[in-house]
Formats: structure tokens, C-alpha cells, sequence
């Protein structure tokens, strides 16, 4: 009973976090950023990839699905499907990076507006390093090293991989917490280490949660 | 209707004991498949393996076993999805499931009667082994603009169902070790 009473308390709480306003924490220079520099954007692919992933969607007010994603990079353009686990599909579109966005299907509840753009959104977290100017930073007391790139007023902040465990946060203009990606397993593909499974959750009142495996990634000639 | 497909499966065997010149009469097929999925931004095909039960009149089981593990169970007309995550079974909720009911319901009243088109295909037989489904709608036709069957023989099995989704865009599945009017156990059909 105590078991359960102390999960429905980390539930709640959970919960109650992805409404919870979070802003931008001050951080302190860095002494040693070489070491750094290094590894702060390894999880980021540069070669073209073909990736497919498990994404289980969870709302924050709702029940959740799982579907198939499809992930085509290169260095200019990001294709993307989502397809029912039967491989019936969902939604596809591809965007030549910071161009418009061209979707080629779209079926309910897919076809909303704004999803197509919070969608290329989320991909290009995942898989695309932040642009803009770059800081080697410490959090703490325990001085755990990020890295912040400033965009155009967008922060991110990159918590390099420490015991295969990798994450970043995303803060708006108005510097409060929109999206956070944390990397929970790697895996070895063609001597590449790539995410295998990671959780990106965005915030607010429409948050939600993606829980993502990787099922399979193929380097693209 | 993520998970349509599926019952165009079960549609394959339907039309293909009505429309064989001496129809076998389905009481239950068994079948492994190989899916093949193939789109427009695809560097790659993509490939997925699994099995297919089904039992007369409205039972099914429909297994894919990678990449993505999953089960589809229909027993008595009511419909369940489960997904594996952390090698557990989870039911899914919500989408596309109701839709799929009500098709899976139409399909299955063809086993024992004649199949004329649906409410949702037009059929045409093309040669001894094609038949080709065209959506009735054209709001459906956006979603899937055909599904060409292709015959083994007459003993109502398939050889392969193709779905054009669009332009360069299908999903072809191959059938192998098809087994028809065995004994199924009934728990095939309720638990994952």
C-alpha cells in the first residue's frame, strides 16, 4: 500500500510538471571546454540516415497510441512518416532545412494545423545540432558541463552523454522550457553511436510525451 | 483507420474463396506473411514479418513479429490492439478502432454467401489469378486508390495483397505456409 501511495505520489508530481512553468537557469562559464566540445553534439547525426522508430504518444489530459516513425536525413532535407504499427500511412512530409514544409498525407487527426510544423519540430531536435553561437557552461554545485547555443532568442541547452545518459532542453523566447529530449540508451549501428531509447516530452497545457525506440537505422549512400 | 489494412487481409480471403472456380468453404487459415512497405521520401523498403489466424465467422489474429511487436485480436467482433514495450503486452486505446469494426463486420458476412462488391470496393476479377478493389467514395480513394489480390489457386488461399496508398506509395504482402480449416485453439483470439 505504501508501494502504491508513494507511484501515484511520483505520478502526480510528474503530471503536474509538464504544466509547470520552468525558465532558463543561470549557468557558469566552463574552465576545461575542450573535452566538451567533443561530445556535446555526438548524439547528432552529419551523414544521411534512414531511421525507424517505435514512438509511443502519450497526451498530457489522455490516453496514448503507439505508432511507426520513419526518419530520411541528409544534410539539406528531412523526410519524415508516421505509420499505424500495421504500416498504414499516417502522415508524410519532407522540409528542406529552414524552408517550408510540404506535406504530402495527411489523415485525421494529423491534418491539424500546426502539427506538420511541431512535428519537423521535434525531428529536428532529435536528429539536427542546434545553429547559432555556442557556450561551454557548468550547472550547479556539482558543475555538470552544457553546452548553450542562442538562436534567433531560442536557448538550448545540451547536457553531454555521462553514464549513456544524454539530454537537452529547449527554452522559447520568452526563455521558459518548451521541450526537453533525454537520451536513456545508446546503441552501435555501422560504427555510429545513435540514440536507442529517449523520451522527448514538450510542455504546456497541450504537452505531451513521446517515448521513442530505435527499431532500425541504415546509413544511406 | 491505422490499422485498415489489416482488415483488407482478411478481405483477400473472402473474395478469393467467392470468386475461385470451386470455392473451398474457409472455416479457418492460417498464414505467415512478409510485408513490404514502400514510399516516396523511403531511401529503402521497409520489411516486416508475421502471422495471420483466422477462424469462421469473426475471429482473427493478426501478429507482427518485427520490427514491431504487435497483435491484433478480433473475437466475436470485438476488436483489440496490443503493442510490446519493455516486452510486456500493452492495449492500445482510442484510433481508428470503431471504423475498423464496422469493415471487419461486412467482410466477414462474405465467407458463407456470395460476394457481389461491397459498400466500400467495386471488385473486378482481371485474369484467372487478379482481382482488383477500387473505393466506391472518392474520399476513400484518397486513402487507398486500390488493392490488387493475386490468387494461388482455387483453393481460395492468396498468394499476395498489394495496397496503393498513392502514387508510389503501396504495401505489398507476401503469404507462405498458408494451412486452411484447421483447429484453432479459441485463446489465439484473446490474449496476445
Amino acid at each position: 500500500m505504501k508501494a502504491l501511495g508513494v507511484v501515484l505520489l511520483l505520478f502526480l508530481l510528474s503530471s503536474c510538471m509538464l504544466n509547470e512553468s520552468v525558465y532558463l537557469p543561470e549557468l557558469k562559464p566552463f574552465s576545461s571546454a575542450e573535452k566538451v566540445g567533443i561530445t556535446c553534439e555526438n548524439a547528432f547525426v552529419q551523414e544521411p540516415w534512414q531511421f525507424v522508430h517505435s514512438i509511443h504518444f502519450e497526451m498530457v489530459k489522455g490516453h496514448g497510441t503507439t505508432v511507426v516513425g520513419v526518419t530520411v536525413l541528409d544534410e539539406e532535407t528531412i523526410k519524415v512518416a508516421l505509420m499505424g504499427v500495421e504500416g498504414f500511412i499516417l502522415f508524410e512530409a519532407e522540409q528542406l532545412l529552414g524552408k517550408d514544409i510540404h506535406v504530402r498525407r495527411a489523415l485525421p487527426p494529423f491534418d491539424k494545423s500546426g502539427f506538420a510544423a511541431g512535428l519537423m519540430r521535434d525531428v529536428q531536435t532529435l536528429f539536427v545540432p542546434p545553429k547559432g553561437s555556442k557556450q561551454l557552461l557548468v550547472e550547479g554545485s556539482n558543475e555538470i558541463p552544457v553546452c548553450r547555443y542562442l538562436e534567433e532568442g531560442q536557448v538550448t541547452d545540451i547536457f553531454p552523454e555521462q553514464d549513456s545518459w544524454y539530454k537537452i532542453n529547449i527554452y522559447g523566447i520568452d526563455k521558459e522550457l518548451s521541450r526537453t529530449l533525454i537520451v536513456e540508451e545508446f546503441v552501435e549501428v555501422d560504427g555510429r553511436r545513435l540514440p536507442e531509447v529517449f523520451q522527448l516530452t514538450a510542455l504546456g497545457n497541450l504537452g505531451y510525451v513521446l517515448h521513442m525506440k530505435l527499431l532500425s537505422a541504415e546509413r544511406i549512400q | 483507420m491505422k490499422v485498415f489494412c489489416s482488415l483488407l487481409f482478411l478481405l483477400f480471403f473472402s473474395f478469393s474463396a467467392a470468386y475461385a472456380k470451386s470455392p473451398v468453404h474457409v472455416e479457418s487459415v492460417q498464414a505467415d506473411f512478409t510485408q513490404e512497405k514502400n514510399l516516396p521520401i523511403l531511401a529503402r523498403p521497409l520489411f516486416s514479418t508475421g502471422r495471420f489466424l483466422f477462424q469462421a465467422p469473426d475471429s482473427l489474429r493478426w501478429e507482427y513479429f518485427s520490427p514491431l511487436p504487435s497483435v491484433l485480436l478480433m473475437d466475436h467482433g470485438q476488436v483489440r490492439k496490443f503493442v510490446k514495450n519493455n516486452d510486456l503486452f500493452t492495449e492500445e486505446q482510442g484510433m481508428g478502432l470503431d471504423a475498423m469494426q464496422v469493415v471487419l463486420q461486412e467482410i466477414t458476412g462474405w465467407l458463407d454467401g456470395e460476394i457481389t462488391d461491397t459498400a466500400t470496393f467495386l471488385a473486378e476479377r482481371r485474369d484467372e489469378k487478379t482481382i482488383v478493389l477500387t473505393p466506391k467514395k472518392p474520399a476513400f480513394a484518397k486513402i487507398i486508390s486500390r488493392i490488387v489480390l493475386i490468387v494461388v489457386d482455387e483453393s481460395g488461399l492468396m498468394e499476395s495483397v498489394t495496397i496503393h496508398e498513392g502514387e508510389n506509395s503501396f504495401t505489398r504482402m507476401v503469404f507462405t505456409n498458408s494451412v486452411l480449416n484447421t483447429t484453432i485453439p479459441a485463446a489465439r483470439f484473446t490474449t496476445p
